[in-house]
């Protein structure tokens, strides 16, 4: 039996007489709970085709909206072609005006970007990267293949005239192949130098060990993880069970409060914004700072929150930067931070000592959005000179011309004169555990004039 | 102190703040309350949950700004410690940041003295004591007041295997009954008596700023370090053993791989003889 045929009463439960149609709703209700449709409900003093429902709630469900990871094809972000076409279609992208709120605009944007950029540098499937040849080797190694399908079809392999043909074709093919890999070699070289790619060690193993072939131990897969145990000794079995762990750990270094992503929305207020009085004009970026920023970017590094990768930051050019710089002057106006950008992920990571399931042997590593960090370093500009100009010990690291090697130096030097002049001397080491998480921050900042003393 | 009804606590900890506010002197109002609100309400999450953590303690790290709000508490923390030390021992400080007014003159260095030393949050305590006594009473002094200032700042000292330790140089009149005194102590500077933080240890060697640092100011270690890491950075890459690479490409890869692990801090090296030199260079020919 259909379903009309048991629901459908006859009657239509609302007619509409502009369009003149009949409309008939339906409710459906689970009778194993106790909701149920008041259908004697007098109608006298609202529409007929109002019907109180009492509906019993025995539990909700959050359904997390399915992040798919989004592969990005980083060699098109190096393409200028590419990259050209990219940023003619970010000028045309709409960006928000003035009046709508630092958060809102933030979120709508960088959401249109990522949209923008997956049409653009998204890849579905996963291509060998490989040294490429030319159309002359090519059209050389299709031509091979023709005379040996021709030879193998008459069979003239016993021909020595032909053999020695075929000789002559093959050792071609071969100074031609090694010739276009050289000269492969020889580009990528220099483009991984211009890109200031070169040192980096990691990419640089990963992308020769590719174009050299993967070991055999390599691409049978990574060893997953053994289950991790709480001090107490109990094992996490599930992901979730495992994430929650290493929220409550980490929150408890950095001295935090576990709560919803809502009741921190609510917490975040926008305030009045900055006064006339204390609005300054140089403390606004300028678009030429934006656009300073972006190149320090390291390229290939993972993304925060807003899934946007510092290469696409690159590829954007121009018309990013423009788009970056209305954002972060509103920000500055405004004198509030947009609370997309005061978060980020924390991904745990081994720190190589104790047993890797027991969880106190990780750490974590932060990685915030890098919009944000275009922000904070055109922030950093104002920091840094006032601070530098009032250091009063031997402070090394965050300036120009204050490396780690001088500090190396400094005590290498006191140990080699001691040792000279033969005297006792001693250095003492200190390291702070997670240092850069648990300093207090409270008051690093705040006024208290002389004179109260 | 009186008439204001303060402790000598309270105003060293409002100096301090004050000491703060003088490095942030220059900045308008404006960029002030800017990185302030860079401060405040800042959260992470974990991958997987609808949670997150607001978070009350911390300066943002990775962040472009991250070392350089450590740096300001490390400023006012390097303060406090030095003004700690200096009222618990005779040694004079001499670690102040100014510059040398003439080079022409040499000054010998006091006899029984310390400096600080500080890398962003790699913090060290420079110490030289006319007897061995004297030195290990000054180290301990330096560390009672660094675990005292950071408890205050919210910093845990890490008393681990190679992380704070004592790189000491112990010499003169009896030297030797006191290394057998501090090996029967299990090569502590500070006993089980000491409430405020775990025994010391004393090595000959330590890894400071990835690079190996001895008591005798020999470099014998850190070579062979760096001869390890050259060889650990040449030897996987597979694909340099092909023909297909040219001279000129392998010269390349060899500058940015295999000589920036060689040669890492190498010019920080003191007292390095020729003969020490040609040993070095024996091995980084191996290396090519």
């Amino acid at each position: 039996m259909s379903f009309w045929a048991t629901a459908y009463l006859g009657a239509p439960t609302w007619f509409t007489t502009q369009l003149g149609l009949r409309l008939l709703f339906f409710c459906c209700v689970p009778l194993a709970s106790s909701s149920f449709v008041q259908c004697d409900h007098d109608a006298g003093f609202s529409h007929q085709d109002h019907l109180p429902v009492l509906l019993v709630n025995e539990g909700s469900l959050v359904l997390q909206p399915l992040q798919q990871r989004i592969q990005w094809d980083f060699a098109a972000m190096a393409d200028p072609n590419r990259c050209q076409a990219f940023q003619s279609a970010l000028q045309s992208l709409p960006v928000p005006y003035w009046g709508v709120d630092s958060d809102t605009h933030v979120q709508q944007w960088e959401s249109n970007v990522l949209q923008l950029a997956q049409q653009f540098f998204a890849s579905s499937s996963r291509a060998r990267f490989r040294p490429r040849l030319s159309e002359a080797t090519l059209n050389l190694i299709a031509f091979k293949r023709t005379v040996l399908d021709y030879g193998r079809s008459c069979s003239l392999f016993t021909d020595q005239t032909f053999v020695k043909e075929l000789r002559a074709i093959e050792k071609d093919v071969r100074q031609r192949v090694q010739a276009d890999q050289t000269a492969f070699f020889d580009d990528l070289i220099d483009q991984l130098a211009a890109n200031g790619d070169l040192s980096n060690y990691k990419f640089v193993y990963k992308l020769l060990t590719r174009l050299g072939g993967r070991p055999r131990h390599k691409t049978a897969g990574g060893r997953a993880l053994p289950l991790l145990r709480t001090p107490h000794g109990e094992v996490l079995r599930t992901f979730q069970e495992q994430q929650q762990h290493w929220l409550r750990q980490f929150a408890q270094v950095e001295a935090g409060h576990v709560m919803s992503l809502d009741s921190v929305r609510e917490l975040h207020h926008p305030g009045l914004g900055v006064s006339a009085a204390e609005f300054d004009r140089d403390v606004l970026p300028s678009l030429y700072e934006v656009q300073t920023q972006i190149p320090k970017l390291k390229r290939g590094k993972a993304v925060g929150p807003n899934l946007l990768p510092p290469d696409l930051l690159k590829a954007g050019g121009e018309p990013f930067a423009r788009q970056l710089h209305v954002a972060i002057t509103k920000a500055a106006t405004r004198g509030v931070e947009p609370l997309s950008w005061r978060g980020g992920k924390l991904i745990p990571l081994h720190k190589g000592k104790l047993p890797k399931c027991n969880p106190d042997g990780y750490r974590s590593i932060f990685i915030s959005n890098y919009t944000t960090k275009v922000y904070h370093g055109a922030l950093r500009a104002h920091l840094l000179p006032a601070w530098s100009g009032v250091v009063s010990h031997l402070q090394y690291g965050g300036r120009k011309g204050m490396a780690a090697d001088q500090a190396h130096f400094l005590l290498e030097n006191h140990l080699f004169h001691a040792h000279q002049i033969k005297c006792r001397a001693a250095i003492l080491f200190l390291d702070f555990r997670a240092a850069f998480y648990s300093v207090v921050r409270q008051g690093l900042l705040d006024a208290t004039p002389l004179y109260l003393l | 102190m009186k008439q204001l009804g303060v402790s000598p606590a309270y105003v060293a900890s409002l100096l301090a703040t004050a000491d703060a506010d003088a490095a942030v002197a220059g900045i308008s109002a404006h960029a002030l309350r800017l990185l302030k609100d860079l401060l405040d309400r800042t959260y992470f999450q974990v991958e997987g949950l609808q949670e997150v953590a607001l978070t009350t303690r911390g300066t943002r790290p990775g962040d472009p700004v991250g070392d350089l709000f450590f740096n300001l508490a490390m400023a006012v923390f390097l303060k406090q410690t030095t003004c700690r030390i200096s009222t618990s021992t005779s040694a004079c400080w001499k670690g102040a940041s100014t510059e040398v007014p003439d080079f022409t003159t040499v000054r010998s260095p006091s006899p029984f003295a310390w400096f600080e030393v500080a890398f962003v949050d790699d913090c060290a305590v420079a110490m030289r004591a006319p007897s061995n006594s004297e030195l290990l009473m000054l180290t301990r002094h330096a560390l009672e007041a660094i675990t005292e200032e950071a408890r205050q700042r919210g910093l845990d000292v890490n008393m681990d295997e190679g992380k704070t330790e004592l790189l000491a140089h112990l010499r003169g009149s009896g030297p030797r009954a006191l290394r057998e005194q501090l090996a029967l102590e299990g090569s502590t500077v500070l006993g089980p008596e000491t409430v405020t933080c775990a025994p010391l240890k004393i090595v000959t060697t330590y890894k400071h700023l990835g690079s190996w640092m001895q008591h005798n100011g020999s470099h014998a270690k850190e070579c062979r370090a760096r001869l390890g890491a050259a060889r650990q950075a040449w030897g996987p890459l597979p694909a340099l053993r092909r023909r297909q690479i040219s001279q000129h490409v392998r010269r390349q890869l060899m500058e940015a791989l295999v000589l920036s692990r060689l040669m890492y801090n190498a010019h920080a090296w003191v007292g390095m003889d020729e003969e020490k030199l040609q040993k070095w260079f024996s091995g980084a020919r191996e290396v090519a």
